[in-house]
């Protein structure tokens, strides 16, 4: 009886605004000349849709480039060729596929449609969350209320271009929509599945902590006067003379359930996992730098200098391995603080023989972000103890002397 | 003999293939222990393939035709237009999802509605499930169309009267 009814075609067709149009269109194939000038005639995009309002929506959701903007929302100009190419040629002999055009605005008006439906939603969520009074039912209406503002923008073309083909960096990351973007494609699609094999590789897990599953980018730059500035791939090998003074950090915090609270305090740690002793005929772990105590305003945000030295509870020692000992892995480490601002005073450490483990659960620390670069001896080792005060190294042979 | 055959078509400026087979022939029925007197230049001497020979001369024309143009062609778009076109290919989706919704929401009401009418067959009607069994009788047989009925055609059948026709059949 079901296949009866399905097979009988009775069902009224559903209302959906502005969809009549774009289905005869796509549908109707073949139509006569007269219909598809009526029909070029009358979709043209809507300019007055919750995608062109920037009263309420962040200026970062729309393309500056007025050219680049124009091509997007209403066709490559065929007298002049899409702005995207460069070469003249190429320009000339671009066509856009036969019947985008056409049937662009149909799409366009009916996704935006919806996304005006999404953003109703979305205020009668927020007038909900504001009336009530228990905590994980309100936890649950803003998940349900960041979803539907990823929904509501992530099929516009405006935004879709830019999470697509600008640069990653550029991204406005405190936008729900990019970060939803740069999490799928570029963290969770590359940059963390490299990190955690990288990690995982290198033994870090377990050697520094039990494991992680990280919900927080955490990049790591040097910058030098002759370095190449540019953020490590994890694992990379970096050079004594790069690692002489201390990194920059930048965090893309990436988890859309929990917004990122700028009360929320995190601690940095860089240690060595491979410091060699003699004595027990094995490897110390010793803290190269750490700092507690920092905050983040916004997403993308990079840790200067500044930033850093306020809360610098263990200064910066830089990698100096000894010659002959094995490759060295520095791991730096991103720490939710549990409860709150650590008191110094309280901070209780070895840096040469320091124990990681003791440490995070004694003052409840929680890793949320991590990296890893390596470490070994070159000829530019003695300068960078002489800067910093530090005594000659040892030097390792074959057979223990 | 052998020595004389290979100079003879080294000096010859052949193609690769020629200038092999023959040679690589020669060698290797010298291997077996035979060696033929009469050498015919380009003659195959083992079928090397179970190949048809339509299909063996397909691949024969793929080998020498570059990768490049094996593949299919790629649809080559602007960054504009990619994502103009993903904005369709979204729109398109989306309307199909909620059409499919809205059919799935009603046939499931269907599924219900007829549901709980059976109910009311079977427990809300004191005839003893007569109704009930008769709306969910189901048929044994699964010969839907009757014996009797024949597609028309021009001409008689071959046998035109089933004598020893029953109605079980």
């Amino acid at each position: 009886m079901i296949t009866s009814v399905a097979k009988s075609r009775s069902i009224p067709n559903v209302v959906i605004p502005g969809s009549r149009a774009f289905f005869s269109t796509v549908v109707g194939g073949v139509r006569s000349q007269e219909a598809s000038q009526s029909s070029t005639a009358s979709s043209t995009i809507n300019e007055e849709g919750v995608w062109s309002q920037f009263d309420k929506r962040s200026e970062s959701l729309k393309i500056k480039n007025p050219i680049l903007r124009n091509e997007l929302l209403h066709g490559i100009d065929p007298a002049k060729g899409p702005l995207t190419l460069k070469k003249g040629l190429s320009k000339m002999k671009y066509t856009s596929p036969t019947g985008l055009d056409e049937v662009f605005p149909l799409a366009y008006n009916f996704l935006q449609e919806t996304a005006k439906e999404k953003y109703s939603q979305v205020t009668e969520i927020e007038s909900q969350i504001a009336a009530e009074t228990d905590e994980a039912v309100k936890t649950q209406l803003l998940k349900k209320k960041n979803q539907l503002i990823i929904d509501a923008e992530k099929f516009n073309p405006e935004v879709a271009y830019k999470a697509q083909f600008s640069n990653p960096e550029n991204l406005n990351l405190d936008e729900l929509v990019y970060q939803y973007y740069y999490k799928t494609k570029n963290f969770e699609g590359f940059n963390k599945m490299l990190l955690m094999q990288r990690i995982e590789q290198l033994h870090v897990l377990p050697d520094a902590i039990p494991t992680i599953n990280p919900s927080v980018e955490l990049k790591v730059k040097f910058i030098n006067e002759s370095g190449v500035n540019k953020y490590i791939t994890p694992g990379d090998i970096l050079s004594s003379r790069a690692t002489s003074k201390p990194p920059i950090f930048q965090v893309n915090y990436l988890n859309i359930d929990e917004a990122l609270k700028p009360s929320d305090k995190f601690t940095l740690l860089v240690v060595n996992l491979d410091h060699p002793n003699t004595k027990t005929n094995s490897y110390d772990i010793t803290l190269n730098y750490g700092v507690k105590d920092v905050s983040f305003q916004h997403n993308n945000q990079v840790l200067s200098f500044d930033e850093l030295s306020q809360g610098e509870f263990a200064e910066y020692l830089p990698p100096v391995p000894e010659k002959n000992s094995p490759t060295s892995r520095f791991v730096t480490l991103l720490l939710k603080q549990e409860e709150g601002p650590l008191a110094t005073e309280k901070l209780n450490f070895n840096r040469k023989d320091f124990a990681l483990a003791d440490f995070l659960t004694e003052n409840k620390l929680v890793p949320v972000g991590i990296n890893v670069w390596r470490s070994k001896w070159d000829g530019n080792v003695k300068n960078v103890r002489e800067m910093y005060g530090l005594p000659n190294g040892r030097v390792f042979h074959r057979v223990r002397r | 003999m052998l020595t004389n055959t290979i100079k003879l078509q080294s000096g010859l400026g052949l193609s690769l293939s020629q200038r092999i087979m023959p040679a690589s022939a020669s060698i290797s029925s010298m291997m077996a222990g035979t060696i033929s007197s009469q050498f015919t230049r380009g003659k195959r001497t083992k079928s090397k393939s179970t190949m048809s020979q339509g299909t063996q001369r397909v691949v024969g024309q793929l080998s020498v035709m570059s990768a490049a143009r094996k593949q299919p062609l790629r649809l080559k778009l602007t960054n504009e237009d990619l994502v103009r076109h993903q904005v369709v290919h979204n729109a398109w989706a989306m309307l199909q999802k909620q059409k499919r919704q809205v059919r799935e929401e009603k046939l499931t009401k269907q599924f219900e509605a007829m549901q709980s009418a059976m109910e009311d067959l079977k427990h809300g009607v004191e005839d003893g499930g007569v109704l009930f069994g008769f709306g969910s009788k189901f048929e044994k047989t699964k010969k839907r169309v009757s014996l009797e009925l024949r597609v028309p055609t021009e001409y008689p059948p071959n046998q035109v009267w089933n004598h020893k026709y029953s109605k079980s059949d």
